[in-house]
């Protein structure tokens, strides 16, 4: 059962394995290289208690128009081959993967500076929020 | 004019709703009275709000549409 919600949200944690193995299939004979940034809970600890899990909510319709415009200019900004964000929604474990983008180009360093620029963006602008929860059940919102 | 509003995050937890409806909202600063006077604890947390799902920052004016959506946004934490 297909588990995205939209273009850019996964349900739960992104299985990595299998979307680098699609993408990478279809890489185009000229790129020259591949950058990918996996955002991976961490299982941080907070006193007697450590983090077992991220839940992630969104505002859908603003979040995904977000991303889409983030697309949007670091296409125009940079010569890439392909630009892929993916990011979960809902429950990802510590050492899963909630956030996964894929750049695509001919060289190097478009590879390298758009993949940060977009990783940058996505924390700055795309309306998601994660509640850590800890192995003891308590819950504490990131970024407040 | 229905506004109905939809909270996040910590917000959402601290009003204990994630959807609220009201009318005889004018504009953005009345809006914002509104919840501060309905929901005091809203003055020591810092958030923005979208109007149709578009970040404002200075006054709007509410135009007279049947029902606009009013998104109260915490600071964002993904990625």
């Amino acid at each position: 059962m297909s588990r995205e919600l939209s273009r850019f949200f996964i349900k739960d944690a992104i299985d990595v394995h299998r979307i680098l193995d699609e993408l990478n299939q279809k890489l185009e004979g000229s790129s020259g290289a591949v950058t990918i940034f996996q955002g991976v809970v961490r299982g941080d600890a907070s006193g007697d208690t450590r983090v077992r899990e991220i839940d992630y909510s969104a505002y859908l319709p603003m979040a995904t128009e977000s991303f889409a415009q983030i697309e949007s200019s670091i296409s125009k900004e940079y010569s890439l081959h392909k630009l892929v964000v993916l990011h979960s929604i809902g429950k990802v474990e510590a050492g899963q993967c909630s956030l996964l983008v894929y750049v695509s180009a001919a060289h190097r360093a478009e590879a390298f500076d758009a993949l940060r620029e977009v990783v940058e963006q996505i924390k700055a602008k795309v309306p998601i929020w994660k509640k850590e929860i800890f192995s003891d059940d308590s819950s504490s919102w990131g970024g407040v | 004019m229905k506004v109905n509003i939809l909270a996040f995050g910590a917000l959402a937890e601290m009003i204990e709703s994630e959807e609220l409806e009201t009318d005889d909202i004018t504009d953005s600063d009345v809006l914002h009275q509104y919840l501060l006077n309905r929901y005091p604890d809203l003055a020591n947390n810092d958030f923005q709000i979208a109007i149709d799902q578009k970040l404002v920052a200075c006054k709007v004016v509410f135009s007279c549409n049947d029902c606009i959506e009013v998104a109260l946004l915490p600071p964002f934490s993904g990625g």
